[in-house]
């Protein structure tokens, strides 16, 4: 049998794995074992956190299923640097700044999994500028029309229900309008 | 100017030193997962020319990975100058501080880490310091920001306030009395994270790291004094430990100490796994007076478990040695730098 990892070696380390109550065999060989820091096969099992390992579990529970189940789950792309859903949900880690618009709508339940919460709460980055524009968003609040926040929630929304109907056309459009809407707010800033 | 492991803090007979470190990446390059070798280089580059203009780095030592060999590199390493991530990477550069407490690496699994250092229990100025450079850094080059996610991070792990806070503890008590895994457990409730610094989990001289595991949804206040607070605890439970050992067996105590004194002072052969764990039995009865020091003079035992790593017993010597030869300079090193007790 060959490693579902590295499709290359022969596996040789084998293991069931059960994450939120779902069984799963895995075979691997010995350098992807080590490489993916597999629990109790690391030696030298130290520095990072189990958090990938978290995240990724959690992926695979929910949004590897679906890969399965249907693979129309793995067009979804970042067009900034390539990276395809499939590899997000085996490395768990993004690929550029650009990605966190592509698959933080798919994760953002799991973000609440891992930190508590998904809002960042601490340090603003150039904070005076961000101040002027939560005013201006002020104001366009009191005048009916929705603030960047409230936009951007909304688009953020529009594009998980159509990931999650798999309405692949309208989610991408939502992304580059979620692209449009943070490029125009930058620059107003 | 003293180095942060060249010196006594505040609780420093359980606190070694506090560190907080900040990850951030810039725009303009995809992240570390992504990007190239070459393009790695270019941006390293594009870093520090911006970056060495700057009255703030003024008196920085910047250093290269392709200017550095790997007895440098690991030697860096050890005085926790650099992340075991950076050490394996194929390009990397950085700026360290003149007495190495505030260290920027570039190319590690973020663009930029930014980190500092200070001894004992003082975690607040760790992050001023690191705060301080952020902001220049922030000032001049461009962060990848989100309203939402705040500092984006490649792993998920570290967005938000793209911060990890820690201290290095000295547990010799509670490792001596099998608490550890308990302990462990019960910071987690906190989300904080306790664990050994050594690869060989039982032979690192007791030492062990507490961090923060959330980085997002608190302010980094918050997290500082999360960590902050339940040390704090951890610090009194290893001291009324060591206490209520002390006052039963005194002796067998003393014993433990003057042994290790023996062997440190006289042996002519060191490995590492012993001289950590005869350092922190030293380090431990200096803590708790059990010896008296011949001199006034405060010394750090860490600086001493510092020296004595492989890679910078290797920097001192001209040649390449073996392993029974490092042993040798390790005991050497260990007599030179010993305190004398009375």
């Amino acid at each position: 049998m060959l490693c579902e990892n590295c499709n290359v070696n022969e596996a040789t380390v084998h293991f069931t794995e059960i994450r939120n109550g779902v069984q799963t065999e895995h075979h691997l060989c010995s350098e992807c074992a080590a490489k993916l820091e597999v629990p109790g096969y690391m030696e030298n099992y130290g520095n990072e956190f189990p958090f990938v390992r978290l995240l990724t579990g959690l992926l695979a529970a929910g949004g590897m299923a679906a890969v399965q189940r249907d693979t129309a789950m793995q067009h979804i792309c970042c067009p900034g640097c390539g990276m395809s859903f499939e590899e997000f949900t085996r490395i768990g880690k993004f690929g550029c700044a650009e990605c966190y618009d592509v698959f933080g709508p798919l994760i953002d339940d799991n973000m609440k999994c891992i930190h508590g919460s998904n809002v960042h709460r601490g340090k603003i980055y150039k904070e005076d500028s961000s101040g002027k524009d939560s005013e201006n968003n002020q104001k366009q609040s009191e005048s009916g029309e929705l603030s960047f926040e409230q936009q951007l929630g909304k688009l953020q929304m529009n594009l998980r229900e159509a990931v999650e109907l798999e309405n692949f056309e309208e989610a991408a459009h939502f992304r580059d309008e979620i692209k449009a809407l943070k490029e125009g707010n930058n620059k107003d800033a | 100017m003293l180095r942060w492991f060249e010196e006594n803090g505040k609780n420093s007979d359980v606190v070694i030193s506090g560190r907080v470190r900040l990850a951030r990446n810039i725009n303009g390059f995809h992240f570390s997962l992504k990007l190239t070798n070459e393009d790695a280089e270019i941006m390293d580059a594009e870093i520090l020319t911006k970056l060495k203009g700057l009255k703030a780095f003024e008196q920085y030592h910047i250093f290269q990975f392709k200017d550095l060999d790997d007895c440098q590199k690991t030697a860096m390493k050890e005085r926790h100058v650099i992340s075991d991530f950076l050490l394996k990477r194929d390009t990397a550069a950085g700026l360290v501080s003149e007495d190495e407490n505030i260290s920027i690496m570039l190319n590690e699994e973020d663009h930029i880490r930014i980190q500092a250092f200070v001894s004992g229990m003082d975690i607040d100025k760790a992050y001023e310091l690191a705060n301080d450079i952020d902001d220049t850094i922030g000032g001049v080059l461009d962060y990848c920001y989100d309203e939402k996610y705040g500092y984006l991070t490649t792993c998920p792990s570290n967005v938000g306030t793209g911060m990890r806070a820690s201290y290095m503890l000295h547990l010799p008590a509670l490792t001596g009395s099998g608490r550890i895994a308990g302990l462990a457990a019960e910071v987690g409730r906190f989300g904080l994270v306790l664990k050994s610094l050594g690869i060989d989990q039982n032979n690192y001289g007791d030492i062990y790291q507490i961090t923060n595991q959330y980085t997002l949804g608190k302010s980094e206040k918050e997290i500082l004094d999360n960590l902050t607070n339940i040390t704090e605890q951890i610090v009194e439970q290893e001291r009324t430990l060591r206490k209520q050992y002390i006052s039963r067996k005194r002796l067998s105590a003393q014993d433990t100490v003057y042994r290790a004194y023996g062997v440190l002072r006289y042996a002519r052969k060191v490995s590492l796994g012993d001289g950590m764990l005869l350092l922190s039995q030293f380090r431990l009865g200096l803590s708790e007076k059990l010896v008296k020091p011949s001199s006034d003079i405060d010394v750090s035992i860490y600086q001493l478990m510092i020296g004595i790593q492989p890679a910078n017993l290797q920097m001192m010597s001209a040649n390449e040695m073996t392993e029974e030869e490092i042993d040798i300079a390790r005991s050497q090193f260990i007599r030179d730098n010993i305190p004398l007790i009375q």
